[in-house]
């Protein structure tokens, strides 16, 4: 390679993919906000097990917004949440229970995003652990 | 005679390198060094050979290109092996941690390339080069999960093209890889869009759904898109061809794609003319605006693509016309096996649109037969690859365990015969055929933990063993001559 400045190039993703994380970082330190869901557990081809979930406003504590109205326009449809393969029979059956919530980090005018996943108002890891 | 003439033309190469003038044509080559008593020779012996732009073959041309493929191969292995050990989803490491990680990864990979490039480690840098290209990917994965994105595949590959082009400076076979994720990234997901990808959404929605009017701004400005899409592929080519007329391995890739869109091109202009001449209840105002619209800027820039490969290399651009074309055909084949129910057929003689759809790729077929044996490209070759091509897809895409062995050996029975028969071309093709079947395997694996180990494993053990043939090789073919 004649232009010893290409190199450079070499570390391009690096870059890009460190400020993504960056990015991401930033935008999970909003306030959180705790969402009822429904849904299943699919298998994607790319990313391994997660869980497809619905937020279920009818269920949800809108008093943890402002003026105690949930902002419903600016969550999506659907989301996603990455777990293990040998944990998605037992959260399959809380979420049936209607016992789960999606915990996002949020700030008006800003994108929410997924922080963590509560079963019986405990992290979904301590709930699986207990319900063992 | 293609063979035997392709062959002398290898055994030239690693005697002695000729630079050619940048525009490959065969009357305008001339050898610009001074040659020495051995190429004296060869040119007496074939001089046709010896004037051919086939002598000028840069340095990375004289690697055994079966270990070559291999190597790739087995990088694929270990990116994917990666990508699995990603998705396992590791819980009990931190997030934090597992980002630090994965930068440190990349760091150490992108220096180890450096250090490949700079100490002329042709091979090395190829195989980390592509390990690299897996590991962006298996990032931008992690990212997804470590923050519960939405797994918007589309968005990831975009995102991979956009930032894993440099790799393409270390290791142009990558074009191979690059090309068709960049296909998918902007909005082209499966096989059959992949060949249509250039003019997809415009016809096919009038034809499907007559009742929206083609000039519709959504429809417009679809076209639009892909007319800008093959645009900028066509600049990109150009400028690629015109700064390396006579690199094969950037050659070879774009010639591959742009036969596929010439396809798309010729498909296209084949149905709206179909509709333009044949259809009743059209007026002759929208029969003008789709020639203008549609028609027209088709051929003007099919034109200019034929033109490009044309003048630069006919023979190789064909056969991709003929590769795209029985893709095509068995794609159409397979959805008119999947769709029709044979019974209903013989009882209410309904075939709905598909004899038009299959008719379309069997004239191309018989278009380019006719004019590659007019040509006179060595055309048997091709005819029996396309037909292991029709029964290599008639057996690979079954998710059952006992179909992914007969798959594996018929691709074997091809590379076998590829290699026997001096054609790298369709080994490669035999070698993706396998990629692809093992990936196809590896979506059934239950356990991602395991199956990133065991593909990890294989790869690096893969990538051993050809290394040490690569450099031991050699020895053993020398010692085997002399006894």
């Amino acid at each position: 390679m004649k232009n010893k400045y290409v190199y450079v190039l070499f570390f391009l993703p690096i870059a890009v993919l460190a400020a993504v994380m960056g990015y991401y970082i930033n935008a999970i330190r909003f306030e959180r906000v705790e969402i009822v869901v429904s849904g299943y557990d699919p298998k994607d081809f790319f990313s391994g097990y997660y869980m497809e979930l619905q937020p279920n406003w009818s269920e949800t504590d809108c008093t943890q917004f402002a003026d105690a109205k949930c902002p419903t326009n600016a969550f999506k449809n659907r989301y996603k949440f990455y777990i293990k393969n040998e944990q998605s029979a037992q959260l399959t059956k809380a979420v049936n229970a209607g016992i789960v919530k999606l915990v996002f980090s949020y700030r008006q005018g800003y994108t929410p995003h997924i922080v963590d996943l509560l079963a019986d108002n405990k992290s979904y890891i301590e709930y699986l652990e207990a319900d063992k | 005679m293609v063979i035997k003439k392709k062959a002398t033309a290898d055994k030239i190469a690693p005697v002695k390198k000729t630079k050619t003038t940048k525009k490959t044509s065969l009357k305008k080559t001339e050898t610009t060094e001074k040659k020495t008593p051995m190429v004296k020779a060869i040119v007496k012996e074939n001089p046709i050979a010896a004037i051919t732009p086939k002598t000028a073959i840069p340095a990375h041309h004289n690697e055994n290109y079966w270990f070559m493929v291999l190597l790739y191969f087995a990088s694929f292995l270990v990116g994917l092996g990666i990508i699995a050990m990603i998705a396992a989803n590791w819980q009990q490491i931190t997030n934090n941690i597992k980002m630090l990680g994965a930068l440190v990864a990349m760091i150490v990979n992108a220096s180890i390339l450096i250090w490949t490039v700079q100490s002329e480690k042709n091979v090395l840098k190829q195989v980390v080069a592509c390990v690299y290209a897996f590991l962006i990917m298996g990032v931008i994965g992690l990212i997804g999960q470590i923050f519960h994105l939405p797994a918007d595949i589309e968005n990831a590959l975009l995102l991979w093209s956009a930032i894993s082009w440099p790799l393409l400076f270390a290791a142009p076979r990558l074009l191979w890889l690059w090309i068709p994720l960049f296909y998918c990234g902007i909005g082209c997901t499966d096989l059959k869009t992949l060949w249509q990808l250039i003019f997809d959404g415009s016809l096919y929605t009038w034809f499907h759904r007559p009742e929206i009017n083609i000039t519709s701004f959504g429809i417009g400005i679809d076209l639009l898109r892909n007319l800008c899409i093959l645009g900028l592929f066509t600049v990109y080519e150009i400028f690629m061809l015109s700064k390396h007329s006579d690199h094969k391995t950037i050659r070879r890739p774009l010639f591959f794609f742009s036969g596929i869109m010439m396809y798309a091109v010729y498909n296209r202009v084949v149905k709206a003319a179909y509709a333009t001449i044949l259809l009743p209840n059209l007026t002759l105002s929208f029969k003008a605006g789709l020639f203008g619209a549609y028609v027209l800027p088709c051929l003007i820039l099919g034109y200019i693509l034929l033109t490009i490969n044309h003048y630069h290399n006919r023979n190789g651009f064909m056969p991709f016309f003929l590769l795209g074309t029985a893709i095509e055909y068995l794609w159409i084949f397979i959805t008119i096996a999947a769709d029709i129910n044979v019974p209903d057929i013989l009882q209410n003689g309904s075939f709905n649109h598909y004899p038009f759809e299959a008719v379309c790729p069997l004239l191309f077929l018989g278009i380019t037969t006719i004019y590659t044996s007019y040509r006179r490209v060595d055309f048997r070759d091709r005819l029996a690859c396309y037909i292991g091509l029709l029964v290599w897809f008639g057996v690979t895409f079954n998710e059952n365990i006992f179909d992914l062995v007969p798959c594996l050996i018929l691709c074997s029975i091809v590379a076998w015969l590829a290699y026997k028969e001096n054609s790298r071309k369709w080994f490669n093709i035999a070698v993706l055929a396998t990629v692809i079947r093992i990936l196809g395997y590896y979506a059934d694996v239950s356990d991602l933990l395991h199956a990133g180990f065991y593909l990890i494993g294989s790869g690096l053990f893969i990538i051993a063993v050809i290394l040490l043939l690569m450099k031991y090789g050699r020895l053993l073919w020398e010692n085997r001559n002399e006894k």
